[in-house]
């Protein structure tokens, strides 16, 4: 049962998550219906999973909604802003209703909330009264317009009890949509002595006289449809029903046996052409009953439902994804790692073996761990768009509670990004754009007098960049004083007053620890926790942070991250008789040196093919008792926009480096990201080439 | 009688050099021949390296060194005690080279004594009591607090 309360709570998180979209969305367009549908249906499907899982209060909550939305969907009410803006709101009840739903202050919350709800739209039918008088009348015939027949055939997997789910509730669901004759068929009961208690031994044959589409009928069994047998079928588009007499007899030959299903849909076809003539009969009383401009809107909704039917339902459905637990996939990445770890070990072998096919088949293996590898890392990526709908929502609520105008772009979001780096990014980076939209966004008459536009603008941007992915956040607001800034980091002590700093310095100051420039503490920055945690959330990702900023037109943070967190194809270089890992991202070049050269060489910087190198001598940094000066190779790497040149002892081969976490213990040598098992067992520290240059160069 | 009187716990007795040290079972995992160890550099004095244990990569500190005690040559005695260690939100591992892994002791709790509060080398914040066995004075140590604001973090 656990298990599927945490299934349960995975997916009312993906709904949540499209409903928050769909209501931005909705925010922009009140008039796309298409989205008011998808509104209701996610509201209907937390309501019925909702109270599939006991969640009782949420479910009420959500039925609420839907009814709202019901009516909106049908017409009855319009859709205001105001009413979006509450169901925006509602999300924050239903994540409430979601950890806790027995809670009795969230169901009071809750409860009030409710009454906003229909005080709201309330509010909204008295302004049209009339119509609204109207439409009750309307009500009444429109159905009958509308209503088909259908059949449905509902066999459950007999195994449906254990998961939870009571067969009875689907129907009593199913009776709330229309008129529905029932009837359980027994056919599969077994003697008693064979009776498994546990076991659902019955099937359904439904005849449902409904309004409502086939879609909404599915979507009753939505939860059950995968592991149980069911078909729905029209058997009629017509309300045979309002036929007189006609429902009692399909009842009692339908429910008595008297007749099979092929004689009934027989009867209710010949049924058929007496409706033709009710149906136009209606017609006229609609137009003799309803104004003129209630007509339009029927016909209105009759035209939506046609077309949403057709196009909801191919004929064949097919399934081109899977949804994978993460479990699953970390469990896969872990199983991947231990086979390229593996391999390294036969590989070991092997290359210490004369044996041709023994090679042969190492490196076939070893071209297949990449393969491997890949594929598996891939399954993991989701898009950076996941976790945009959460920025815009930030955005919205916070520069309303701040009285700030500021509109929210996302550019490139079809970026991806392995999962486990997007779920730890998405803290960090709200936090920049609270810090946004707190302190660098204006108030819109501050920036009207600075001649900006009254709307300030946060600008996210995702792009790869070779082996990294840049995620810039960009606001057109005050921009950071640096003035400021260096006073401040005065104060604290954390610089000397005569320093003097470069610019980048200068921002490199929002970054430690304690560090916080607003004014005053907010409710929304200035907590103490700052761009310092941002930093180290975005360390712990193996990125990098960068701020730059122009006083008065804005800042722009950049974050560098790497594709992927586990594996990396990396360079063994060997440095005092020690081996290391250099990723092979960085790595551009590799030369050979003489000692002469480096001992030669002025101010570290050395002469290659006409170019000269700044160079780091590994030899020097890493010696400790001894200093191996034998073969020098000098190996170029990217920093930042530079090259920068790294002296090694050897160089021994490519490799596929799984990266095992340091323990925090050795968090402070910032230089490695991590250390990897070797083919023979031991092990060997992979240098952050960025990371490593800066220390030694600072 | 209450519980505290009458609980018996078991400790793991070393030798640092010439002195004798114990810790709770309970926090220590296994115990490693000395090993090969990889060399991170820059890395404090008291950190030897990293090994590879079970395809974990753990640290490795001197425990000597650690606990400021004079730097004992490796014998053929030396081992590495994997020990756990952490408070209750997250446990880490990490390997401490000892001069020598004595016996397993079971010691009742009150016959333990608090630690004296003068004299000797050690960081006496570390210990937390001393209990007698066979005429030899035994320190018991308490792990999580050595490894969680020694030098290891904030050199």
């Amino acid at each position: 049962m656990e298990d599927f309360h945490k299934l349960f709570y995975e997916e009312a998180g993906d709904l949540i998550n499209s409903l928050e979209e769909n209501l931005m969305l909705l925010e922009e367009d009140l008039s796309n219906t298409e989205v008011v549908n998808e509104v209701f249906r996610i509201m209907h499907s937390l309501k019925g999973s909702g109270a599939m899982f006991g969640y009782d209060n949420l479910s009420h909550f959500t039925h609420e909604l839907e009814t709202l939305y019901d009516k909106v969907r049908s017409k009855t009410i319009p859709l205001t802003t105001h009413i979006v803006n509450l169901t925006i709101n509602s999300i924050d009840h239903i994540n409430a209703f979601l950890k806790e739903d027995d809670n009795e202050d969230i169901i009071n919350k809750g409860k009030a909330f409710l009454q906003q709800i229909e005080l709201s739209s309330s509010k909204d039918d008295k302004t049209e009264v009339n119509e609204k008088s109207n439409l009750t009348d309307n009500d009444k015939i429109k159905p009958q317009l509308n209503k088909k027949l259908y059949l449905i055939q509902f066999e459950p997997n007999p195994d449906i009890l254990n998961d939870g789910t009571n067969p009875l509730y689907l129907l009593d669901e199913l009776s709330d949509l229309g008129d529905a004759i029932i009837k359980t068929n027994y056919k599969n009961l077994p003697q008693i002595e064979d009776l498994d208690v546990d076991k659902c031994y019955f099937k359904w044959e439904i005849i449902l006289s409904s309004t409502e589409s086939r879609t909404t009928i599915e979507d009753v069994f939505i939860f059950v449809a995968d592991d149980s047998h069911l078909e729905i079928e029209i058997i009629s588009e017509k309300d045979v029903f309002s036929v007189a007499d006609v429902e009692d007899k399909i009842k009692d030959l339908f429910l008595n046996n008297k007749q099979s299903i092929k004689g009934i849909k027989k009867l209710i076809k010949l049924y058929e052409a007496d409706v033709v003539e009710a149906e136009e009969i209606n017609d006229e009383v609609v137009v003799s009953v309803g104004k003129e401009d209630t007509l339009p809107l029927i016909q209105e909704a009759k035209q939506e439902t046609t077309p949403r039917s057709n196009v909801k339902i191919p004929e064949a459905i097919k399934i081109d994804t899977v949804k994978v637990s993460s479990k699953k996939l970390d469990s896969l990445i872990n199983l991947v790692s231990e086979f390229v770890t593996t391999q390294a070990r036969l590989h070991n072998i092997a290359s210490s073996n004369k044996s041709v096919e023994l090679n042969a088949l190492s490196e076939d293996f070893q071209l297949l761990s990449r393969q491997f590898r890949d594929v598996a890392f891939e399954m993991r990526l989701i898009p950076v768009h996941t976790m945009v709908v959460k920025f815009k929502r930030l955005v919205r609520d916070l520069s309303k509670s701040l009285g700030k105008k500021v509109q929210f772009i996302a550019e490139g979001t079809e970026t991806e990004l392995d999962k486990n780096i997007i779920s730890s990014l998405s803290d960090p980076i709200m936090h920049i754009i609270r810090n946004s939209i707190d302190h660098g966004i204006e108030s819109p008459d501050k920036r009207l007098n600075s001649g900006k536009a009254e709307t300030g603008t946060i600008k996210l941007k995702a792009e790869y960049s070779g082996a990294y992915i840049l995620i810039s956040i960009e606001d057109d607001g005050a921009g950071i004083d640096q003035e400021i800034i260096t006073k401040k980091a005065i104060e604290k002590n954390l610089i000397e007053e005569s320093a003097k700093l470069s610019k980048d310095e200068v921002y490199n100051l929002l970054l430690l620890p304690g560090f916080s420039t607003s004014k005053k503490v907010t409710d929304v920055s200035g907590r103490g926790v700052g761009m310092d945690v941002v930093k180290r959330n975005i360390d712990d990702l193996r990125g990098e942070v960068n701020i730059n900023s122009e006083k008065g037109s804005g800042t722009k943070i950049t974050i560098k991250l790497p594709l992927t967190l586990s594996i990396i194809d990396g360079l063994l270089v060997g440095v005092n008789n020690s081996k290391y890992i250099l990723p092979l991202t960085s790595v551009l070049k590799i030369y050979k040196v003489s000692n002469a050269e480096i001992e030669n060489a002025y101010k570290n910087i050395i002469d290659i093919e006409g170019i000269q190198y700044p160079f780091i001598n590994l030899t020097d940094k890493f010696a400790d008792a001894h200093k191996d000066k034998s073969v020098n190779h000098f190996i170029t790497v990217n920093y930042h926009d530079k090259i920068v040149g790294l002296i090694v002892n050897e160089l021994y081969s490519e490799y596929q480096a799984v990266l095992k976490p340091i323990d925090k213990l050795l968090k402070h040598t910032e230089m490695f990201s991590g250390a990897s098992i070797l083919g023979d067992g031991k092990v060997a520290m992979v240098i952050d080439t960025n990371k490593l240059i800066t220390h030694f160069t600072n | 009688m209450t519980d505290n009187t009458s609980n018996i716990n078991s400790y793991l007795c070393f030798k640092l050099g010439n002195e004798f040290f114990a810790a709770d079972v309970r926090s220590t995992l296994k115990i490693l021949q000395l090993s090969e160890i990889t060399k991170v550099p820059h890395a404090p004095t008291n950190m030897k390296g990293v090994i590879n244990h079970h395809g974990n990569v753990l640290p490795v500190v001197d425990l000597n060194q650690t606990l400021e005690l004079p730097i004992s040559e490796v014998g053929s005695n030396t081992c590495i005690i994997i020990m756990s260690v952490g408070g209750e939100k997250e446990t880490i591992s990490i390997g401490a080279i000892v001069d020598e892994v004595l016996s397993v002791e079971e010691i009742a709790d009150d016959s333990i004594k608090d630690p004296p509060t003068m004299g000797g080398n050690h960081k006496l914040d570390y210990i937390k009591g001393v209990f007698e066995n066979n005429d030899l004075f035994v320190m018991v140590l308490d792990i999580d607090k050595i490894f969680e604001n020694t030098s290891l973090q904030n050199n």
